[in-house]
């Protein structure tokens, strides 16, 4: 199986597909929303065109991992079924939930970090695992919220995760401190513990802050720059992980692709400058 | 019910329907109280959903107003959350919840706009199929024509309706100014189907919808020519050229 190559990627969106296919440019690699392809039509035959040109991860969003009530079988061959057709170098899916009783909201769902929902998670990322043919890597998402029971810290939780079911990480280092700030936690910190021998590929997007009770809270939509502050979180992983296959991520407020792929070379520079130094 | 179970589904109970009290106590507030916290996920459900029913139905959304829509699409929420992750795929309900929203009943065509829009939705998502050609039935004995039976392509379907709902989607989606389509007294009958230039939408006259609602309901060919008036070879060669049938 090919792996994702150790550089700087794009997320695939849909108002960039003409660009990307008129113009192939330059990237390390892309990713596509499993969900946003399991049609057929223009945006699958774009992906289908594109994986030619560009190793692709495929990255969903709804297999619920976190469900106490099992996967959707039917969702999870669908996604089964875009992974053998598309052969992607990597996928992935968050430590969250979405669906409760039959009912899918749209949204990553915090999960209070226990033993019960470490077996759940464990037992639905091999089921998936087994299914699609490969290993997840599992992302860490952003939290506005935290469980009064919550007794795991999420970087134990992962690496207990990990081992259990051979599942790899990725580390969303925007989600890392998003989290940090909103749950009042030191994102330093827990970068260190994260257990970094499992991490198979990084996240950086931008944010927004508001303000809520006078309580500023920072908001993960993937629609700005990546901020400062995610930058020096990211040149510390390198230094702790090394480098690692990087995605920009931007979902809301799609600026034109050159606005991505210049936040790809930034992140190209960083990784550039981690390798040079590991050879040095 | 496990303790995870009992906490999600108070969880989606919150979010649907702001019911916070029994999930609220489960959470730490930490200089914000837990409900507004809560409010944030049930906030960004409720916009991502709301968008994607703007985006499946964008000609309802346009000729009903964006605060009618969202009145509309807040009650659809609620009544029908969605049952898989795929926001392409959400609203499959919503039409037949037009029909029955007191607030639309002076607008008798809405229901059958939207189902006009999710039906084009629909064969925008289809799954890629072959298509079957006029080469592939050269292979077939002549004798056993009249037995023949199609499978329909999964990128295709057929509308029919009282009101001219592609004419009034057409004016619902263009600029400003363009003058009104007669709201009454058009009885249409489309056919919709993905070609590589996008949807495309086809009036069709009596006999055709006829024939091809038959061919697409997988009657045999001699029964779904019976009673057809006029002259079938056309229309089925038509039906050929416009990929409207799966290969087996």
């Amino acid at each position: 199986m090919e792996k994702l190559p150790v550089s700087a990627g794009v997320g695939l969106r849909a108002p960039h597909h003409r660009h990307w296919l008129e113009r192939r440019p330059a990237a390390g690699w892309i990713e596509a929303h499993a969900e946003n392809y399991l049609g057929g039509g223009p945006g699958r035959k774009a992906l289908e065109s594109l994986r030619a040109d560009y190793p692709v991860s495929l990255h969903a969003v709804g297999l619920s991992l976190g469900s106490a009530e099992g996967l959707d079988e039917s969702h999870l061959d669908r996604v089964a079924d875009l992974v053998s057709a598309i052969d992607p170098a990597a996928v992935s899916d968050h430590l969250s939930w979405s669906v409760s009783e039959g009912v899918y909201l749209p949204d990553l769902l915090p999960l209070p970090l226990t033993e019960e929902s470490l077996d759940v998670v464990a037992r639905n990322v091999s089921k998936a695992q087994e299914r699609i043919g490969r290993p997840l890597l599992i992302e860490n998402p952003s939290a506005y919220l935290c469980f009064r029971h919550s007794p795991i810290p999420e970087p134990e939780f992962l690496a207990e995760l990990a081992r259990r079911t051979g599942c790899g990480l990725l580390l969303d280092l925007n989600n890392l401190y998003v989290s940090a700030r909103n749950l009042g936690f030191d994102a330093e910190a827990a970068l260190a513990a994260y257990p970094g021998a499992f991490v198979g590929e990084l996240h950086l997007a931008g944010h927004a802050v508001k303000r809520i009770d006078g309580v500023e809270l920072r908001i993960d939509d993937h629609g700005s720059p990546v901020p400062d502050p995610v930058w020096l979180l990211f040149e510390r992983a390198l230094k702790l992980i090394g480098p690692l296959p990087t995605l920009i991520e931007w979902d809301t407020a799609i600026p034109p692709l050159e606005v991505l792929l210049a936040q790809a070379e930034l992140a190209q520079v960083r990784l550039d400058r981690t390798a040079k130094r590991d050879a040095a | 019910m496990t303790a995870l179970a009992e906490l999600q589904r108070r969880f989606h109970a919150a979010l649907l329907e702001g019911r916070d009290g029994s999930v609220a106590s489960l959470i730490q507030g930490n200089g914000i109280a837990p409900d507004r916290r809560l409010q944030i996920y049930r906030n960004a459900a409720r916009l991502l959903l709301m968008e994607a029913l703007k985006a499946n139905f964008p000609a309802t959304c346009r000729i009903v107003g964006g605060e009618f829509f969202a009145h509309a699409a807040a009650e659809f929420v609620a009544r029908h959350p969605p049952r898989q992750p795929r926001l392409a795929e959400y609203g499959a309900e919503f039409p037949a919840f037009l029909a029955a929203f007191a607030p639309a009943s002076s607008l008798p065509w809405l229901p059958d706009l939207a189902r006009l829009e999710w039906a084009m939705l629909a064969c925008q998502e289809a799954e890629e199929a072959p298509a079957l050609g006029a080469a592939d039935l050269e292979e077939s004995a002549p004798e056993t024509l009249p037995q023949l039976r199609f499978a329909p392509h999964p990128a295709c379907c057929l509308l029919a309706s009282p009101w001219p709902v592609d004419r009034i989607r057409s004016f619902a989606l263009a600029p400003e100014g363009e003058s009104a389509p007669a709201m009454q007294g058009d009885p249409i009958r489309l056919l919709i189907r993905r070609t590589p230039a996008g949807i495309m939408l086809r009036r069709l006259g009596n006999a055709e919808f006829t024939l091809l609602e038959r061919l697409l309901a997988s009657f045999a060919l001699d029964e779904a020519l019976d009673g057809v008036e006029g002259d079938p070879a056309p229309l089925l060669a038509a039906a050929l050229r416009d990929d409207l049938f799966a290969k087996s």
